[in-house]
């Protein structure tokens, strides 16, 4: 069969038997590798991407129902050329950012999340993060990027 | 010149990661890239009787398939009792039996379901005191015959011992003998798995008759050696080369698939790709081992240590690999910290049939200290003492020597242990207030001090001056996220030379391109890199004083490096930039360039006292204190952490942010241990737990806020001073929350992780009937 | 196939993948979602959109669906996909559904069908049949509360929770009362003199926590390498006590 969707605001298309993740399209058709394969149980969140506006774990999403759909992986939240989304220089800024592997998945959450709540409290942010597992940095410097940006922002 | 020392210096590697652009191991794709998968075993113990890949070969895309029969060579970190593939016998459940590489790796599955096996199952050896029981069956029957490797130590091994090492000094049983209190308890560990977030997994290709391996390893030298042993070549014939690693924390030293991977690719003459599924990982790749540590101690009035036994014996699985070497290190955490002038300790790496164990930050240093620490806080209790005091009591001070005779070098311990007190900690009666009410969680305060090595490893940098004036380092020591090279390095080589971090560029690890690094483990990235670094920059700065000295008309000696210029000491206006040095250094001297190298220095110690010790000191010793306080759930026996407080010594801050990230980091991973995480193994000897469903770790809502102190003991061979951050931080925690929930439900801790099934069964049995 | 999160793991239960999957996602009657005295969930709801429901008969089951998992499953998961996954002990919404007195309105070969959720998960459902929606009363007097217990702050699978729906009178005396529990026993079930317990009682924490006691008794718990079967049955009077208290205290979600 054949899915068309759009990926970061680009239409595209692929030939598909319907049943694989989106995770191994984006990574292997799209040449999108921020995704990572972490556990396929869907549980460690490095998959995370935004579909119609929310998070999902791509690694559990058959591509078929991603048919007809936005998707938003962490390649488009900046322009290659561009300068960093507001809430990558965050992490970067808090050192939020260790081996990185979780980041991707990390970047996507936070991201659905501030389109939903312009100022989540640190029990909301630390919620949302629970399906992305880190084993780097015990979670405080992600939360406090999140607390500092959003706090500025405002004023 | 120390410039850019002790600046939270963003990452060099950040931008990358943060766009989702950084190629991980798990990313790394060659062109005509083929796809392994292993035939692992599904029993644990047992002689294989059919092995027939006849089926499996004919299946489409398969492109070859190896068995132990193509490699019989035995390798291993000290003893030679691995070979790549079982051979013959199985001793442990998903041990790799054959492997297959095709055209994709559903093509590679299906060949290894269609591999003809069976196993003769035996019962299997499920853990070390089993394995030693007297009629126990022998895991490694040939064990004599196994080398182990040049120079070795003398040590015991025998049977289902596959290492032990002692440490023993005074008259312990005098001690005994004449004791106010004689004190015993015995604690139970379980594995524990380091669950980077990137699985193992490697890609191996032929170039120019050389194996290439890119393989996001901590240690590519260990990775090169491992693969040259296990396929019989000259190391110089294997190139490693790191890509980004996704997580490491010890787990990705060793070279369980490169090898594989390295010989399929010379079968196939493609590049091939292999990768841990999670449950492979979880069930399959070291963990840190399952021990039971058994103390006594001879103890006077006032609570001092007269003398101590002390057993540990360590769940070495089917092979022997790391957990020789982490046997040693037992005997250095348990002798580090306080005084005890008698000492038997013995720490036995056991054969089981279970999957080998290895590396995992800390080594063995969190259970040894857990135990330590409750032993400890037992005494307390028996002589009715302030725990906190009879830490005080204890702890070894400046000039006073450790268990193995080094000699402490700074108290720092002492400043930690009375930084508790500084920060109004610790409860003044001992007791930690209950709080109001009548249905109210029951409340407790613990804490745990001790000593953690730095454990740096040789390497070698190479830093050049290039023509547009920034700095290149070359070195294989890896980033393996802490930002010890991403950050650490550069700004040791930009305070060095007086420029910019940003200005200082570092090549990706590679075998070829730089010369030796041990690996980056052990707490010792920075600590070795900067000083290997600082050795390079000095040949730099010699070079560049020398054609600058000539620019400016000046003697060498006048000169000094500032902000991108080497400028004449006392005259700031007489400068010349950095690149234009380098330019014209090129045509007289030649171009600017210098290679430094660092080895940790031998350290005095009392080498009558120990046998067998693979590891025998420690090196830029640090000292941490932490202290919790706890809540427990009388309903549901859970616990939560109120309270989490870090001392840490590190010699001298080089990145605050790095350091903090660290200590956030390693306290989770310990909060792991201390009550979530638990690898557990069946009765058949298969894995329980290996899934993440299943294996517990930790998330955002698991993570209390700490306070954290960074103490300033500086190393005097330390870069800068300082001393190794990575592991310290993981060490003491189960100990500090294993004191703190003894102490709110009144009972001892003596097992990990402290599950609320365990605390809830020990109220419930504590409770009249 | 709904949101697929529990097909796309067919392989680590050891299930082969079926060879054919059917999406349900084109089907308008599958989204129905009309909140009112009588509630229709549609099959194809996701947990995120469940946990939005705002009346306190409701309460359970919002609380159900809003603390399962953790967002990525619940944005996709969907009520179907919970009720027809089997075996799924720990399922989130079960509970709360058999304690709001849901019933399941199903389409299969032989055309519709409605029936209460205790008959529907008392026995192996044709492979062919459709979950349609669920439909849950939402009286006036009704209050609700779902609690599950985790080893982690959250993020796994709940080692037991329960669902306490009970009709309450003027005077503040309970009139009727049902318990469910879940991830205790293979399925989620009812634990009938549990709920007989309230009746007649004012509910509060420790009424609540009794009938927890009673909850314990009836039941007999599984066990598997998640937890001990003692410890689930054990720690049901703490979960109805928050639950109680919640209630007791005044908040619409418990």
């Amino acid at each position: 069969m054949r899915v068309a969707f759009r990926v970061n605001g680009v239409p595209v298309e692929a030939d598909v038997g319907g049943m694989e993740p989106l995770l191994e399209i984006l990574r292997d058709r799209f040449g999108l590798t921020g995704a990572k394969l972490g556990c396929g149980e869907g549980r460690c969140g490095a998959c995370s991407v935004i579909v119609d506006g929310r998070t999902i774990a791509s690694c559990l999403y058959p591509i078929v129902l991603a048919d007809n759909q936005a998707v938003r992986t962490v390649e488009g939240l900046a322009a290659a050329d561009g300068p960093l989304d507001p809430i990558q220089d965050a992490l970067l800024e808090h050192g939020a950012v260790q081996c990185g592997a979780c980041i991707p998945g990390v970047l996507m959450t936070l991201t659905a999340l501030l389109e939903r709540v312009a100022q989540p409290t640190e029990e909301v942010i630390r919620q949302e993060l629970t399906g992305n597992i880190c084993r780097c940095t015990g979670y405080h410097a992600i939360v406090d990027a999140v607390l500092d940006l959003t706090t500025t922002t405002s004023e | 010149m120390t410039g850019k020392i002790g600046e939270s210096v963003r990452r060099a590697d950040g931008e990358d990661k943060v766009r989702g652009r950084a190629i991980y191991g798990m990313d790394h794709a060659e062109t005509n890239m083929i796809h392994a998968r292993l035939l692992r075993s599904p029993v644990a113990a047992g002689r294989i009787v059919v092995l027939d890949i006849t089926r499996a070969m004919s299946i489409p895309g398969v492109r070859a398939i190896i068995t132990a029969a193509d490699i019989p060579c035995r390798a291993g970190v000290i003893v030679k009792d691995q070979c790549l593939m079982a051979l013959e016998y199985v001793r442990y459940a998903g041990e790799p039996i054959a492997a297959v590489a095709a055209g994709t790796e559903a093509q590679a599955l299906a060949a290894v379901a269609a591999i003809d096996l069976e196993i003769e199952a035996w019962d299997p050896v499920l853990d070390p005191t089993t394995a030693l029981a007297p009629n126990a069956r022998v895991v490694h029957p040939d064990w004599a015959s196994y080398d182990l490797g040049a120079d070795p130590p003398v040590g015991t091994r025998g049977g289902n011992v596959a290492w032990e090492s002692r440490l023993e000094r005074g008259d312990v049983s005098a001690a005994f003998a004449d004791a106010h209190l004689v004190v015993q308890d015995e604690f139970t560990v379980p594995r524990q798995h380091q669950s980077p977030i990137e699985p193992h997994c490697a890609v191996a290709s032929i170039t120019g008759g050389r194996y290439v391996v890119h393989t996001p390893t901590q240690a590519p030298f260990l990775v090169r050696d491992r693969i040259a042993e296990f396929l019989g070549l000259r190391a110089s014939q294997i190139r490693v080369v790191v890509p980004t690693i996704g997580g490491g924390f010890g787990g990705k030293v060793e070279a369980t698939l490169e090898p594989i991977c390295a010989l399929l690719a010379q079968r196939t003459g493609r590049p091939v790709r292999i990768a841990n599924s999670r449950r492979e990982e979880l069930a399959t790749t070291a963990p840190r081992e399952g021990a039971m540590v058994r103390l006594r101690s001879a103890v006077g009035p006032d609570g001092d240590l007269l003398a101590q036994e002390a057993e540990c014996l360590l769940d070495a699985g089917a092979y022997a690999g790391e957990t020789v070497v982490i046997a040693s290190v037992a005997l250095l955490y348990l002798g580090a910290t306080y005084r005890i002038p008698g000492v038997r300790h013995v720490a036995r790496a056991v054969y089981t049939n279970t999957p080998p164990t290895g590396g995992y930050r800390g080594l063995c240093g969190p259970y040894c200290v857990f135990a330590m620490e409750q032993h400890l806080d037992h005494i307390a209790r028996e002589l009715e003492l302030d725990r906190l005091e009879l830490r005080l009591r204890n702890a070894l001070r400046a000039g006073e020597r450790m268990a193995n005779g080094q000699e402490i070098d700074d108290d720092g311990m002492v400043d930690a242990i009375q930084q508790v007190r500084r920060l109004n900690a610790w409860p003044a009666s001992g007791r930690t207030p209950q709080a109001p009410g009548d249905r109210r969680p029951m409340r407790g305060t613990g804490l745990a001090a001790t000593r953690c090595p730095t454990h740096p490893e040789p390497t070698q940098a190479t830093v050049k001056l290039n023509e547009d004036g920034t700095v290149g380092i070359i070195s294989a020591a890896v980033e393996i996220g802490t930002g010890a090279v991403a950050m650490g390095a550069r700004q040791i080589a930009a305070a060095e030379l007086g420029v910019q971090p940003s200005d200082v560029m570092m090549l990706p690890p590679d075998t070829d391109a730089a010369g030796y690094d041990g690996g980056s483990t052990g707490s010792g990235t920075t600590f070795a890199l900067g000083n290997a670094v600082r050795d390079a920059a000095e040949g730099v700065r010699e070079q560049l004083f020398e054609t600058a000295a000539e620019m400016l008309e000046v003697a060498a000696e006048d000169l000094r490096l500032a902000d991108g210029h080497v400028v004449v000491v006392g005259s700031p206006d007489s400068r010349v930039a950095l690149a234009d040095v380098a330019t014209t250094a090129l045509w007289t001297t030649g171009p600017i360039a210098s290679a430094g190298r660092y080895c940790p220095p031998p350290i005095v110690f009392d080498e009558a006292c120990v046998t067998g010790t693979l590891i025998s000191t420690m090196w830029a010793v640090s000292s941490s204190v932490h202290l919790a306080e706890v809540e427990v759930d009388e309903g549901t026996g859970k616990v939560t952490i109120t309270r989490y407080v870090v001392t840490q010594d590190v010699g001298r801050i080089i990145n605050a942010r790095a350091i903090e990230g660290q200590i956030h980091g390693g306290v989770l991973q310990g909060i792991g241990y201390a009550l979530l995480e638990e690898l557990r193994i069946d009765d058949f000897g298969l894995p329980l737990d290996a899934s993440l469903e299943r294996y517990r770790l930790p998330t955002a809502l698991d993570a209390p806020r700490i306070e954290i102190t960074v103490l300033e003991h500086p190393c005097p061979y330390g870069p800068y001073g300082a001393k190794g951050v990575g592991e310290p931080p993981i060490v003491p925690v189960a100990a500090a929350i294993a004191a703190a929930v003894a102490d709110a439900i009144g009972q001892p801790v003596r097992r990990l992780p402290i599950t609320p099934f365990s605390v809830l069964e020990t109220l419930r049995s504590a409770r009249p009937a | 196939m709904a949101g697929g999160t529990w097909i796309m793991r067919a392989s680590l239960r050891g299930e082969r993948r079926k060879a054919v999957h059917v999406v349900l996602d084109g089907i308008d009657e599958l989204h129905e979602f009309q909140a009112d005295t009588l509630t229709r969930i549609g099959a194809m709801t996701t947990h995120a959109r469940i946990a939005q429901l705002t009346e306190p008969a409701l309460a359970a089951l919002a609380r159900a669906a809003a603390t399962s998992a953790f967002p990525a499953v619940r944005n996709v998961a969907t009520l179907g996909g919970n009720l027809r996954a089997t075996p799924f002990p720990e399922a989130d919404l079960v509970p709360a559904l058999l304690a709001s007195e849901a019933r399941v309105e199903l389409a299969g070969r032989r055309g519709a069908l409605t029936t209460g959720i205790e008959e529907f998960l008392a026995a192996p459902r044709p492979a062919e049949e459709l979950v349609v929606s669920a439909v849950i009363p939402a009286p006036a007097r009704r209050i609700s509360g779902y609690q599950r217990l985790t080893v982690r702050g959250g993020g796994e699978y709940p080692v037991a929770s329960v669902a306490l729906s009970a009709d309450v009178r003027d005077d503040g005396l309970v009139e009727a009362a049902r318990v469910a529990i879940g991830s205790v026993e293979s399925t989620a079930r009812l634990c009938l003199e549990a709920g007989r317990t309230l009746v007649g009682r004012p509910l509060t924490a420790d009424t609540a926590e009794a009938a927890g006691r009673v909850a314990a008794q009836e039941c007999t718990p599984r066990e598997d390498a998640g937890a001990p079967g003692w410890y689930r049955a054990a720690v049901l009077p703490e979960l109805l006590r928050r639950i109680g208290a919640s209630i007791a205290g005044g908040a619409t979600q418990a």
